[in-house]
């Protein structure tokens, strides 16, 4: 399943950073569920939990991430990781510069919360796949 | 910035995946030094210059110079 040039570190931290995505991906089904079953006002406090719930594993990715960086040996792949991040995060903003202005200007309806997630995911996956690939 | 390992490891009959097992990197990092396209840091330029017998200076060459 994975590549075969990936380090032991590089491999468990692809592991959980897999395991963590697929966490919150599960826990925005079931807080969606949730809210879409009944009204947000009659659970109370148990809402905002419930709000919170798909962000705690996002946060937990976001820290994998950060302690991945630290502690990734491989100068050159810490670059391209880094690198990728970042165009994923520009291409996140250019996403929302545009959908804004297409939800002002024709009316459109909002975009899930989570989208913007699976873009950034999305997008920095491909830009290291790129990347990497660019160096065979 | 231009380098001599490809020379340093032809003269040792090394692909670059014996270089990067030495250096304990990844191919893709030999491979993007070598093309130029990545400048290795200071730790690694002296791994390297360490690993050749050899000095940094004989290895990089800075184009701008």
């Amino acid at each position: 399943m994975f590549n075969k040039n990936l380090s032991r570190f590089q491999r468990r931290s692809l592991q959980l950073f897999s395991s963590s995505i697929l966490l919150t991906a599960a826990l925005t089904v079931f807080t969606h569920d949730h809210f879409g079953h009944r009204h947000a006002t009659d659970l109370g406090p148990v809402a905002w939990l419930l709000a919170l719930l798909p962000a705690l594993p996002f946060l937990g990715t976001i820290v994998l991430c950060l302690r991945y960086l630290r502690s990734e040996k491989d100068e050159y792949i810490r670059a391209q990781v880094l690198l990728a991040l970042l165009q994923g995060s520009f291409l996140t903003l250019g996403f929302t510069v545009v959908y804004a202005f297409l939800q002002n200007s024709l009316q459109i309806p909002d975009a899930p919360a989570m989208i913007y997630v699976d873009i950034f995911l999305i997008a920095s996956m491909f830009a290291l796949r790129f990347h990497l690939r660019s160096n065979q | 910035m231009k380098n001599r390992l490809r020379v340093l490891r032809a003269e040792r009959n090394w692909s670059q995946a014996n270089l990067a097992e030495h250096l304990e990197v990844s191919r893709q990092s030999v491979n993007a030094i070598e093309t130029g396209k990545f400048d290795p840091s200071l730790p690694l330029a002296f791994k390297l210059a360490r690993l050749f017998n050899s000095t940094i200076e004989a290895i990089f060459n800075d184009d701008s110079e």
